[in-house]
């Protein structure tokens, strides 16, 4: 018995080792997120308040692009006005708004945090669960899509960017319909890959790439980026088209989250 | 005694921070080159610190990081091999007695070209481990282990150059 304890103290670096990894895979590899979303909720706040320091230093520095920003984009949006607009005085064009019903609600915030280089690349947004935010809600910019929310805590929130490996999304192309997968291989932050086309279809370098509206994650029609590369593999039948990202994610501050009012009925419906 | 664990626990928080506020944001050549400066902690460790100790540091500290980034149990596996290994390396790299009376490995104390060996193989170990857990795929295996390599040799470069800037000169 002495043998077995003094064993045991011999080998209790590998013994701490193999339980501490163990710890680790069980963590990275676990499908159930809920463990997670506990954890998440009680550190991220702490995290994301840390995080907030650096960005409220960093936004300084920043202040003169984002002002011609923000006054080109009132530039469009007076243009859009009601007071931009005449009045057709016709009983044609009145319409009374019972067909339509708002399916999508969206959040303006900021990227506080976020990384370019690594295989899997992560953003922190000053938005949380008081906002109205929630694990699952797709991330939006003018320019495209940004990625979609995985954590939320009170005040801030975690999500995956669409250059992160494990990010994955339909996609279609503009005006002809055909959809695929879209995924990053890791390894250009402005690049992203369209898995999963037939190898028949007439897709040419330029074709603009936009989100199909699959899932409750991103509406239809928001703009991804445009066909770089077709690559045709004729043996598996299967073609591969490299999407150049029309979101600039090194300099991207200013985002909006979308929330799908139906989001629990659709994914309720959908997942067995 | 005290003072040197009021040491290792503000490297710990200042590593982290470095990692986090500036690193993170730091795009030297596109995806291929990470930088990691939480090694940095695991290496400069007391030389008489136990396996165990040194493993438990390391899951702590790649857990910190972990934190930050959502990536729970990617960093942290990464600072427990690094933790596992530097012991043993420790072990392998000098004689008996020849580091008794240096508190911590830095440039000058067991020498330049030991330093060097040390931090270079625990930084590679360290991004291999990462890129290929972090990542995997038949069809670009030699592209994730270019990166492994790069941004493993860039950590060990910006690991020496911290430690010329901040270790003193003579430590005995």
């Amino acid at each position: 018995m002495r043998n077995v304890f003094a064993f045991f103290y011999r080998v209790r670096a590998e013994l701490l080792l193999v339980s501490l990894m163990a710890l680790c895979m069980n963590v990275l590899y676990q499908n159930s997120s809920f463990q997670k979303a506990v954890f998440a909720k009680n550190t991220s706040g702490v995290t994301g308040a840390i995080i907030g320091v650096r960005a409220s230093i960093d936004q300084y520095f920043g202040l003169v692009a984002e002002n011609k920003r923000l006054n080109a984009r009132i530039e469009t949006l007076e243009a859009q006005q009601h007071k931009s607009f005449s009045h057709i005085p016709s009983t044609l064009f009145e319409k009374r708004d019972t067909l339509f019903q708002q399916t999508y609600f969206y959040t303006a915030g900021q990227i506080i945090n976020s990384s370019t280089q690594k295989p899997r690349n992560t953003l922190t947004i000053n938005r949380g669960s008081i906002h109205g935010v929630r694990v699952g809600n797709g991330i939006i910019a003018p320019q495209g899509i940004v990625g979609m929310v995985t954590e939320v805590s009170e005040h801030y929130a975690l999500a995956i960017p669409v250059i992160n490996t494990q990010f994955t999304c339909s996609a279609e192309i503009l005006g002809k319909g055909f959809f695929g997968l879209l995924g990053w291989n890791g390894q250009d932050a402005q690049q992203a890959v369209l898995y999963d086309m037939a190898d028949y279809i007439n897709v040419i370098e330029g074709d603009a790439v936009i989100t199909r509206g699959a899932s409750t994650i991103f509406p239809r029609g928001i703009p991804i980026g445009t066909v770089a590369n077709v690559n045709r593999d004729r043996n598996t039948g299967q073609t591969e088209l490299t999407v150049d990202l029309a979101v600039d994610f090194s300099t991207l501050r200013h985002i909006q989250i979308v929330q799908h009012v139906y989001q629990d009925e659709l994914n309720a419906l959908t997942q067995p | 005694m005290i003072g040197s664990y009021i040491n290792i626990l503000l490297r710990l928080v200042l590593v982290v921070l470095a990692q986090v506020w500036v690193l993170d944001h730091v795009v030297l050549w596109g995806t291929w080159i990470v930088l990691f400066i939480y090694p940095y902690f695991l290496i400069k460790l007391p030389f008489t610190l136990s396996s165990p100790a040194s493993i438990i540091l390391g899951f702590l500290s790649g857990a910190l990081v972990d934190l930050f980034t959502g990536t729970y149990g990617l960093m942290a596996s990464a600072g427990v091999l690094v933790g596992y290994v530097r012991p043993k390396l420790i072990a392998v790299m000098t004689k008996r007695g020849e580091v008794e009376d240096i508190l911590s490995p830095s440039i000058y104390a067991p020498g330049a070209r030991w330093f060097t060996t040390f931090v270079v193989i625990l930084c590679l170990l360290q991004s291999i481990w990462y890129f290929n857990i972090s990542q995997s795929g038949l069809q670009d295996a030699i592209n994730i282990q270019v990166r492994a390599l790069l941004s493993g040799l860039s950590s060990a470069i910006l690991c020496i150059l911290t430690d010329i800037l901040f270790s003193k000169k003579r430590t005995r």
